[in-house]
C-alpha cells in the first residue's frame, strides 16, 4: 500500500485485490445476498480509492481498511432496512432454492425450525401464520409497534432462510 | 474481465501519487495555534476590557480560561482523529473532551454556588450573537478542512468542530467583556455551547458524509 500511495499503479492493483479477498468473507457473514456483497465490494474499492489519502502507511492496513467497510456496510443495511420495511415477505414468497416447488414450504412445514427461533419471534409467525393475524392486529395483542413487529418477522425470516439453505 | 476486475484496473489506471493527510496531532497544533492567533486579534480588535491587566491576576480567571482553553484542544484533537476512518488507531484519544468538558462544567458550577452572586450585565443575547459570530470562521476553517479527510463519525466530527469554534469565540469574548456575573456566563456564554454542539450534528451530517 506504501507503493500504491506513492503513485506505483501495479502494486495499487495489488493492493486492491487484496482488499476484496480480506471484504468478500467479512461482508458475506453479514450479508446474505451475493450480488449485494458484490456491490459492497465495488463500493468500499471506491471510497478506499477517495480515502487512500488518510492511511498512514506506518499503522497496520486492517483496521483501516474495515473501518471504511463498516461505514459502507452501515449505510446499505440503513437503506436495505428502510426498504425491506415496507415490502416484509411472507413465509410462502421466500425462495428457499431452486428445486423447492411453491406449496413445499408451509408454516405447519418448518414449525419446527420456526419453535426454535426467539420466543417473540417464534410468536410472532405464530400468529401472523397460523392465526392470520395481521402485522396490527400481532402489534396490539405483544404490545408492539406495527413497524417493530414487522422488523422482528423480517429477521425471523432472514433467519429461517439461512437455516433452511444449509445442506 | 469481470466488473470488479474491470474497476480495478480503472483505479489502478486513475491512481496518482497521493499527499498523505497530516497526523492528527499536528493538525490539532495547527488548529490551536491557530486559533489562540485569532483570539488574540479578535479580542484586540474588539479590545481588551479594561480591568484585564488585574484579572489576569485572579487564580478563578485563570482557571476560567484554562480550562476553556482546555476544552478547545481537545474538541480539536478529537475532530482531527474522527477525520480518519479508524481515528488513527488512536480512538482512546478521541474521549479527551468529556473530561475536558467535565471538568469546566464542575468548575462552573462551583463558581456558581461559591462566588456571591454579582449582577448581570443588561446584555444578553448580544453575547451569543458575538461568540456566534466569532465562532463562523474557526468553524469554516475546520469544517473544510475535515471535508477534504474520510470521517466514518460524520455527525461527531461536525458537532466537535462547532463545539471547538463556539471556545474559540467564547474565550475571544471573555477577554474583552468587563463582566463576571457566574448567571450570566452560564447563559449566555457557556449553555449555549451545547447548542453549537447539536447544530454540528447536523452540519457535520451535511458537509461531512461522504
Amino acid at each position: 500500500m506504501r507503493d500504491a500511495l506513492a503513485g506505483d499503479k501495479r502494486a495499487y492493483a495489488a493492493a486492491l485485490e487484496h482488499c476484496v479477498r480480506l471484504l468478500r468473507p467479512y461482508l458475506s457473514r453479514r450479508v446474505a445476498d451475493r450480488a449485494a456483497v458484490e456491490d459492497l465490494v465495488q463500493e468500499i474499492l471506491i471510497s478506499v480509492h477517495k480515502a487512500r489519502h488518510t492511511y498512514d502507511a506506518n499503522r497496520p492496513f486492517a483496521p483501516w481498511l474495515f473501518a471504511i467497510a463498516q461505514y459502507r456496510l452501515k449505510d446499505f443495511l440503513r437503506a436495505r432496512y428502510k426498504d425491506r420495511l415496507h415490502y416484509a415477505a411472507d413465509i410462502s414468497e421466500m425462495e428457499i432454492g431452486e428445486d423447492v416447488t411453491e406449496s413445499a414450504f408451509s408454516y405447519e412445514s418448518i414449525k419446527e425450525e420456526i419453535s426454535q427461533l426467539p420466543e417473540k419471534q417464534a410468536t410472532i409467525l405464530e400468529l401472523m401464520h397460523h392465526e392470520g393475524c395481521t402485522a396490527k392486529e400481532v402489534a396490539a395483542r405483544m404490545g408492539m409497534t406495527e413497524s417493530a413487529v414487522k422488523v422482528s418477522a423480517h429477521r425471523a425470516y432472514k433467519i429461517l432462510k439461512t437455516r433452511l439453505e444449509k445442506p | 474481465m469481470t466488473e470488479l476486475d474491470a474497476l480495478i484496473a480503472s483505479l489502478a489506471e486513475s491512481a496518482q501519487p497521493v499527499r498523505p493527510a497530516p497526523h492528527p496531532l499536528r493538525l490539532c497544533l495547527r488548529w490551536s495555534a491557530g486559533a489562540f492567533i485569532y483570539i488574540a486579534l479578535a479580542s484586540l480588535m474588539l479590545g481588551w476590557r479594561a480591568d484585564l491587566a488585574a484579572r489576569l491576576h485572579s487564580p478563578l480567571f485563570l482557571a476560567e480560561l484554562g480550562l476553556l482553553a482546555a476544552v478547545m484542544v481537545s474538541t480539536l484533537l478529537a475532530a482531527a482523529l474522527l477525520s480518519f476512518p479508524d481515528l488513527h488507531q488512536k480512538a482512546r484519544l478521541a474521549w479527551l473532551p468529556l473530561p475536558a468538558l467535565a471538568l469546566f462544567a464542575a468548575f462552573l458550577f462551583t463558581s456558581f454556588t461559591d462566588s456571591p452572586a454579582l449582577p448581570p450585565p443588561p446584555h444578553g443575547m448580544e453575547c451569543l450573537t458575538c461568540i456566534t459570530l466569532l465562532a463562523t470562521a474557526p468553524a469554516a476553517w475546520v469544517m473544510h478542512v475535515l471535508r477534504r479527510q474520510a470521517s466514518t463519525h460524520y455527525r461527531l466530527a461536525g458537532s466537535l468542530a462547532l463545539l471547538a469554534s463556539a471556545s474559540i469565540g467564547g474565550l475571544t469574548l471573555r477577554l474583552s467583556e468587563n463582566t463576571d456575573s457566574v448567571a450570566h456566563l452560564i447563559q449566555w456564554h457557556y449553555l449555549p455551547l451545547a447548542g453549537f454542539g447539536v447544530a454540528g450534528l447536523a452540519l457535520g451530517r451535511k458537509f461531512l458524509k461522504w
